[in-house]
């Protein structure tokens, strides 16, 4: 008897286990991306890769302080407000895109922010370092304070 | 059976070639020259005509594979990958041929071509349509049955020949599984031949259509004296169930014998070392791969000829008749079946149109198919054989050795054994 319920739960089982796939055969829609052609929809807040304003950084450091792997490289001139971001390196194969850089960025300057862009891949390490730096501030440029107002210098070039 | 079987020679080829000949002056009087000339290029559609099933049979299997766990398959290479199939082939033939060192050289190479002849040698009984059957020979299932067993010779040979205690291994698992399940197709082979007396495969085709007559032309039509059950007369669905419960046996174990799976525990590629063809790499392997999908259709091809009517159409019949009571009953079991399976899953009223729309191009195709020669009904159903093993392929994991085992002795014998006395009482008490 025991034997007769085997071999029929065998075939029942089998014959279920078909309807199962021959339903995803031809009804259940394929779940394929078509990747390169076709980008997958992101999340609101996906974070992607890190991008520094470097015009609106004040060279702060919080981020570069923040950061728990230490994948942020910075180097300032100056001090206050010329303070001068002559370097600024991300070494995206350390970040682990955990955000807290951009969460330490000063609400009056949010200059770091995280991108939707993913595609990352390079051929050699090197290559995932963002270099955002300005490089050594130049000497004969007079800092934004001690320049003349640009209205009254056009003004004095009409006249003379 | 077929009374016109009984009294009256059936054409072979060669025959229709002589007829064919006697049209033309120089070749009618060299027939045996032509008549060789003609079976090699008979010989060649048939090889040519299995290399090409196997490249689309693999193209198939990586698509209904894809589509099962849905995934959309090879995809990039032509439209929708249909060049994957040649793609595929030219890969295999850039690899490199390795030979291990310390391989018995000989035996490497031979078992290869032993493995493929077998193979394809069993295609010369294979009734394709009723002129086409390269030779009809009085023993043909037997044929098919022996000489089908030779891939094993050259599976043992691959196994040694390679010095790879894996390879022999896998080699032996190999014999072991196939020369058990022999036994459950024989039982089931047994059970028609006895009930037509004859094993030539296109006298079991024909008894399986006594409607049909041969002319004075020489060409089989409808007699129009015997009642014409159309499908009821195939001998799945003769003295039921008995013979249906056969041609499943016939089918599980056809699975065991051509190593698919479930039954692939020669192979094994996910858990074991590959089996008898480890060694083999490049073409070699190619052709190993061509073997095992031609042994796929051979016993979908042997199933077709027993048990689903041969190169016989899918047709409509008389509804008066008790065998189409029988049949269409099962029809109507089939699709209680399927409609039970369906309610068992919400399926959207968007998803029912989508399946109500693949039945009706179905229908349409299945009613096209309907003026389509007798080749095309033999070459489609053994399709439908092989797109079943597929199917059941990735559905079903693999049972161990001792489940394959019991499956073969305790279950598929036991039953085949049953069926065959109960259908031999069945046609000597009550024909």
């Amino acid at each position: 008897m025991q034997y007769i319920r085997d071999v029929w739960l065998g075939l029942k089982t089998c014959l279920l286990g078909m309807g199962i796939t021959i339903r995803h055969l031809f009804v259940e829609k394929n779940i394929t991306q078509f990747y390169p052609e076709e980008k997958p929809k992101l999340p609101t807040r996906f974070r992607g890769v890190l991008h520094c304003d470097i015009e609106k950084c004040g060279g702060c450091s919080l981020c570069a302080r923040a950061c728990p792997v230490g994948c942020i490289t910075m180097a300032t001139e100056g001090k206050g407000k010329d303070r001068w971001v002559t370097q600024y390196d991300i070494d995206l194969s350390k970040c682990m895109w955990c955000e807290l850089c951009v969460e330490a960025c000063p609400d009056s300057k949010r200059s770091l922010v995280m991108t939707r862009e993913y595609e990352i891949s390079v051929y050699n390490q090197e290559d995932l370092v963002l270099h955002f730096g300005r490089g050594p501030k130049p000497k004969d440029v007079p800092s934004a304070d001690v320049l003349p107002d640009p209205a009254c210098v056009a003004a004095d070039r009409a006249t003379s | 059976m077929n009374p016109a079987l009984t009294s009256q020679h059936i054409p072979s080829l060669k025959e229709h070639f002589d007829w064919l000949f006697s049209y033309v002056p120089f070749v009618a009087n060299h027939s045996h020259l032509f008549g060789a000339i003609l079976l090699l290029v008979v010989a060649l559609i048939v090889l040519l005509g299995v290399a090409t099933y196997v490249m689309a049979g693999v193209y198939l299997e990586r698509k209904i594979a894809a589509h099962i766990q849905d995934r959309v398959g090879p995809f990039r290479v032509g439209w929708h990958g249909i060049l994957q199939l040649l793609v595929d082939g030219v890969k295999l033939a850039l690899k490199e041929d390795l030979c291990p060192a310390a391989a018995d050289k000989p035996l490497y190479v031979i078992a290869l071509g032993v493995v493929l002849c077998s193979a394809f040698a069993t295609f010369v009984v294979m009734p394709f349509s009723w002129a086409f059957t390269v030779a009809d020979m009085d023993i043909g299932v037997l044929y098919v049955v022996s000489i089908g067993t030779g891939v094993l010779v050259g599976v043992v040979m691959a196994g040694w020949g390679s010095n790879n205690k894996w390879s022999l291994l896998g080699a032996m698992r190999s014999v072991a599984v196939v020369i058990s399940y022999e036994i459950p197709i024989g039982l089931c082979l047994i059970v028609v031949t006895m009930l037509i007396g004859s094993l030539s495969t296109q006298r079991i085709v024909l008894s399986q259509a006594p409607y049909l007559m041969l002319s004075e032309a020489g060409r089989w039509i409808v007699n129009p004296e015997v009642s014409n059950w159309g499908m009821a007369h195939w001998f799945a669905f003769r003295y039921p169930p008995f013979l249906l419960i056969a041609a499943s046996c016939f089918f599980v174990a056809a699975l065991a014998e051509s190593n698919r799976t479930p039954f692939d525990l020669q192979e094994a590629e996910s858990e074991l070392v590959a089996g008898f063809h480890t060694e083999y790499s490049g073409l070699r392997w190619a052709y190993f791969m061509l073997a095992e999908y031609a042994d796929m259709l051979i016993l979908s091809m042997l199933s077709t000829t027993l048990f689903w009517g041969g190169w016989l159409p899918l047709q409509c019949m008389n509804f008066h008749t008790p065998d189409a009571f029988v049949f269409w009953g099962m029809v109507l079991v089939l699709i209680g079946y399927l409609a039970w399976l369906w309610t068992r899953w919400y399926i959207p009223m968007g998803e029912w149109m989508l399946i109500f729309v693949q039945a009706a191009i179905i229908g349409v195709l299945a009613l096209l198919l309907y003026f389509l020669p007798s080749v095309t009904w033999f070459i489609l159903k053994a399709l439908a054989h092989v797109f079943v093993m597929i199917w059941l392929r990735w559905t079903l994991p693999r049972p161990r050795i001792d489940q394959l085992m019991y499956l073969c002795w305790k279950v598929l014998i036991p039953i085949g054994f049953a069926n065959f006395l109960l259908v031999g009482f069945w046609h000597v008490y009550f024909p």
